[in-house]
This record gives C-alpha cells, sequence and structure tokens, in this order.
C-alpha cells in the first residue's frame, strides 16, 4: 500500500471512528399519540 | 531431665513451632491487589406520555379562543442527561400533515389549529426551558415543548397540554394517530 493510500484508509477510518463516537453519545426516545376532534353543534358527543 | 519433664519440653516446643507454622500461614494468605472503576455516564433522553390520543368529544365549528382537550393536560416523564461539552437536550411535538374529516373528504382540521403549553415545575434536577405558551403545531414539522443545554440532568415529570382552536371548520369528526412527541440529547 502506497503512503498516500494509507494515509486515505486511515483518515476514513478516523472519520468512521468519529461517527461512531457521536453517534453513541446521542440519544433519541419517540412516543406517538393522536388526536380525536369531533366538531359538532350539538351539545354533547361520544367518542 | 526426667521422663516428665521431657513431654513438657516437647509439648512447649511442638505449640510453639505450630504457632509459628500459623503465624506464617496467615502471612502467606494475606494478600492485596489494587483495583479502580471507571464509569462512563453517558447522555440519556427518554419520554414517555401518560396517555396515547387527545380528545374533544364535543367542539364547536367556531371557537373565540382555544379550547383544551377534554382529557388535557397529559403528563410527560422519563430522562433527560446532556454531555457537560456543548450538550443539549430537547423535546419537540411532531404533526402530520392535515387531518382530513372521516365523513366527508373535503373537511379540513388544519394542524395549525393546535397549539401546546408545555409547564411545571415537578423535574427532579435541572429545570428545562419551556417553549412559549400556546406555541402553535405546524404541518409534517415539528415545533419545541422543552429544552436544556450543556450539563444537564432532569428527570421528568411535567404537562403536556394540547389546545385546539377552530375557526368556522365543517363539523365532522377528524381523527390521526400521526403525532410524536420527541426527545434527544447530545
Amino acid at each position: 500500500m502506497k503512503p498516500l493510500q494509507r494515509a486515505a484508509v486511515l483518515a476514513a477510518t478516523a472519520a468512521a471512528a468519529l461517527a461512531f463516537f457521536a453517534h453513541t453519545h446521542a440519544a433519541a426516545s419517540t412516543r406517538a399519540f393522536g388526536v380525536y376532534v369531533n366538531v359538532t353543534t350539538s351539545a354533547t358527543a361520544a367518542p | 531431665m526426667k521422663p516428665l519433664q521431657r513431654a513438657a519440653f516437647h509439648a512447649l516446643l511442638a505449640a510453639a513451632f505450630g504457632t509459628f507454622i500459623a503465624e506464617d500461614n496467615a502471612a502467606a494468605a494475606t494478600n492485596a491487589k489494587g483495583f479502580g472503576v471507571s464509569v462512563n455516564v453517558t447522555t440519556a433522553a427518554t419520554v414517555i406520555l401518560s396517555g396515547t390520543r387527545f380528545t374533544w368529544n364535543a367542539i364547536r365549528p367556531s371557537t373565540t379562543s382555544y379550547v383544551k382537550a377534554d382529557n388535557s393536560p397529559m403528563t410527560i416523564t422519563g430522562l433527560i442527561r446532556t454531555s457537560r461539552a456543548g450538550g443539549a437536550g430537547n423535546i419537540v411535538v411532531m404533526s402530520p400533515g392535515n387531518i382530513t374529516g372521516t365523513n366527508k373528504v373535503n373537511d379540513q382540521l388544519g394542524i395549525s389549529n393546535f397549539a401546546l403549553t408545555c409547564s411545571g415545575s415537578l423535574n427532579t434536577g435541572t429545570q428545562p426551558s419551556y417553549a412559549a405558551a400556546y406555541t402553535k403545531l405546524k404541518p409534517n414539522a415539528s415545533v419545541p415543548c422543552a429544552s436544556w443545554g450543556a450539563g444537564s440532568t432532569s428527570k421528568l415529570n411535567f404537562n403536556f397540554a394540547l389546545y385546539l382552536q377552530t375557526q368556522n371548520n365543517p363539523t365532522d369528526v377528524y381523527k390521526s394517530n400521526g403525532f410524536s412527541i420527541i426527545a434527544t440529547a447530545t
């Protein structure tokens, strides 16, 4: 492997490691929810 | 030395030798190795909503002010922990597109008719900065609810209220399960 190729491989490896590091240090969580809306002129309505 | 004296002497020697062996064994069995601990406390973001659907069982076609959902507010619990080095935590609400009526396809309920208010001081740890009261939801986009800065740790317990203001909306039943509340921490 030529020096330039080796440097490119090392740079790519470092970038991948950094991306992995950044990825593992971000946390996320999601909860879905909905809505039910009865637009009516009557006083009461059932869902 | 008389036999009795000799026996006593031998017994004394044996006892002394036994003590020496015991002490030597005790010293050999005592050994210490130091050790340490390494604890990497990483960022965390978990969010739990106390319900799954906000309901307005009977809302007029035109309201002059925001009407809170019948089962509003819900409670948000969970955990936010951010990095000390430039970290941040956010809870946002993602909305679907405008909602089509279940009776008539042409009936539409605009997402921007909804508004949220996130509030409360029962969180443990770092208190968040809440979005302004009655922050309007946006179709196919997210709006803020609460945020934290770097180095925050907060066990969540706050209110998430959803409001609706109708503006000459056609009478119909509108349903959607396409909303989500999203927590992130870096």
